[in-house]
């Protein structure tokens, strides 16, 4: 979670500084025939994240701090181990606990195949195909209910969307 | 208004209109039910979908979804202790004590008559206080209207969780806005060239990829666990529980109503605070929690009354009561409708059919609440693994058919990988909705107000709405950064 806070507090930070320079370069009040011209809002709006973020910053930096000293004066040895796990307690079950810990991955790249593929062979084959797997990658163990999903899909797709909604469809 | 009220009714018991409500009904009852999808993912994935239907439908479709969630989180609460809705929460804790006892049936009748209590007493504050908040501020000129933005946007200070995480979501939110072309000058701002940016970012993309797309990418990672599935007989009214909890009705649902009116405190609070007060009042207190039919006629009228109250600034003032009516008020700017002052005179038939549509939604929960009940232990087991690539086709569509653009689609799994990661810090999502929706009007009005004056930022100050509003505003803020202080030093002196 801190390593989180971290990552986002920075990322935000220099994304920040990036439109400051770009903002910088939009027109100011005096070059446009109105009062405020255009850089006004983002500038302020792009000044406030980067004091948020670095707040941010300083603030999980300080929590952190804490939460350490506290962590040492309170802890002992073995409280420590069980805090951030025993070792060597790996078990059979590793292979299908990759597989969990990695499914919304394979979720992403799967769907950005989709979104690549309905171009090429079509929308309505390539949502089968997407079901099909995006069932089964979900954990989806019986083919019957792989089928089941594939119907209501197709279903979706032609009759809802395409006949009566008429939705236009990629 | 009685017109306006006839018009709506004639408008909402057409058999489309009819058909729409029931549906939404039913929408909105498996959105409590099934597991990952919440009310405002159900609105969300409909969002897209409403596009193409007239707004008086659109919205009633997508109000009475939103009505009939909140209801129906109620149901895991009281027989899972699992609820459905974050507004349920203080439903299981004498709900789900009652299911254990063999009172499960007991328990949803209760729930379900004081949901519809609530759910009507907050309709019929809707209907009368919302003309009358708007004729008030029918006389706000740009201060006015840049001082409504910027309450609105304070929302984010009771969304929980960190304040400074909710006003970087704002502020991002706001930024987003910015890009395009800028309406008051013509200037291209952050669109590096791009035609797909120069009309600006769409908000389906960035709703469905934040809210809808990085949930289920978060489900994605979590296994389905099969629920025991429980059998009641459910019965709805009962005269001598009734009379027990008639007096917590009342005042619940008028708590309620008053506390979702409040710009930024929702459903889920109005729950909580009316249930502490009942607790408060009871002779027995000590029963609470063990189950008791006053602890679930409480949160659940309080809950369903505010709800509906939270439309009141939404619809009268244009800025949301909740984290769903933001997602609702980013529903109505999709379809080139903006809420405000002049909304109500404007759109009138609309409003009015919504308002009844909303009626008629309480009655239908009163209705067909048994029936669903009982399909719904059968519906309870869908394994996510069919809903997951379900959920994703429609955000597809649904995104691509805003403007028939694949940028949009891209644009929106970018969102959902973004929102996937936020989840993981708990980043309030809804406050970069908040600042995309209000961030065209607060920025518009802020430099019109300076225009007027000069340059001269003390027109805000000036003017007594907009001071008033704008002091208001930081108010909320300094209110959310001062009571952990204060809680902190109190638990100190104990």
């Amino acid at each position: 979670m801190r390593r989180n806070l971290y990552a986002f507090a920075i990322s935000i930070f220099l994304i920040s500084l990036f439109f400051l320079v770009q903002t910088i370069q939009l027109p100011g009040s005096s070059e446009v025939s109105t009062l405020i011209g255009p850089r006004f809002w983002p500038l302020i709006l792009v000044v406030s994240l980067i004091f948020l973020s670095l707040s941010l910053l300083i603030g999980t930096f300080i929590s952190n701090k804490r939460e350490e000293n506290n962590i040492s004066e309170e802890a002992k040895p073995d409280q420590l181990i069980d805090r951030y796990g025993a070792e060597g307690s790996k078990s059979n079950a590793y292979d299908q606990r990759f597989i969990t810990k990695h499914r919304h991955w394979i979720l992403l790249v799967v769907t950005i195949l989709y979104t690549f593929l309905m171009n090429i062979i079509g929308y309505l084959f390539a949502t089968i195909i997407f079901i099909a797997i995006c069932s089964i990658v979900l954990g989806m163990g019986k083919k019957i209910h792989v089928l089941i999903t594939l119907v209501s899909g197709v279903v979706l797709i032609v009759v809802v969307f395409d006949q009566l909604l008429n939705i236009p469809l990629p | 208004m009685l017109d306006s009220l006839l018009n709506g009714f004639l408008t909402v018991t057409e058999p489309m209109n009819l058909l729409l409500l029931f549906s939404a009904v039913f929408i909105g009852f498996l959105g409590g039910a099934l597991p990952g999808i919440s009310g405002v993912i159900l609105v969300v994935i409909l969002l897209p979908v409403t596009y193409g239907m007239d707004s008086t439908s659109a919205f009633m479709l997508l109000t009475a979804i939103y009505g009939a969630t909140v209801f129906s989180g109620l149901i895991t609460s009281i027989l899972y202790r699992a609820p459905g809705t974050p507004e349920a929460v203080m439903t299981a804790l004498d709900g789900y004590p009652m299911t254990q006892r063999g009172e499960a049936g007991k328990a949803l009748g209760i729930g379900i008559f004081s949901s519809v209590l609530g759910g009507t007493v907050g309709t019929i504050v809707l209907i009368i206080f919302t003309p009358l908040l708007a004729s008030v501020a029918l006389q706000f000129s740009s201060p006015e209207f840049f001082g409504l933005a910027v309450l609105g946007l304070t929302v984010v200070a009771s969304l929980g969780g960190r304040l400074i995480l909710g006003l970087i979501g704002v502020m991002l939110g706001l930024f987003i806005a910015t890009i395009g072309i800028d309406p008051l000058t013509g200037t291209e701002r952050f669109t590096f060239n791009s035609l797909n940016l120069s009309a600006g970012v769409e908000l389906i993309p960035v709703i469905v990829g934040l809210f809808a797309v990085s949930e289920v990418l978060k489900k994605a990672k979590e296994n389905d666990t099969e629920k025991e599935i429980t059998k009641v007989k459910i019965k709805i009214f009962d005269s001598s529980i009734f009379r027990k909890i008639r007096f917590t009705l009342a005042r619940s649902s008028i708590l309620g109503v008053a506390i979702g009116i409040l710009p930024g405190i929702g459903a889920s609070t109005a729950a909580m605070v009316s249930y502490s007060e009942t607790v408060r009042w009871s002779k027995h207190p000590k029963k609470f929690g063990k189950g008791v039919p006053e602890g679930i006629a409480a949160p659940e009228a309080a809950n369903n009354a505010a709800a509906m109250g939270a439309l009141v600034p939404l619809f009268a003032l244009g800025i949301p009561g909740s984290g769903t009516t933001a997602i609702i008020l980013g529903a109505f700017v999709m379809h080139g409708l903006q809420p405000g002052p002049t909304f109500m005179t404007n759109n009138s038939e609309l409003i009015y059919a919504v308002f009844v549509g909303l009626f008629i939604v309480n009655i239908l929960i009163l209705l067909f609440s048994k029936p669903f009940i009982r399909m719904f232990s059968k519906l309870l087991n869908i394994p996510y693994a069919s809903l997951g690539p379900i959920i994703i086709i429609c955000c597809i569509v649904g995104t691509f058919s805003v403007r028939n653009s694949m940028f949009d689609v891209w644009l929106m799994l970018g969102f959902g990988v973004l929102g996937y990661f936020l989840e993981k810090i708990d980043f309030p999502l809804v406050a970069i909705i908040l600042g995309l929706v209000l961030g065209p009007i607060a920025e518009s009005e802020l430099r019109r107000s300076l225009a007027l004056s000069q340059g001269d930022f003390s027109i805000f100050f000036i003017r007594p709405i907009s001071a008033s509003l704008i002091s208001v505003a930081i108010l909320l803020v300094c209110a959310v950064i001062i009571s952990p202080i204060i809680k902190k030093r109190k638990a100190q002196k104990l």
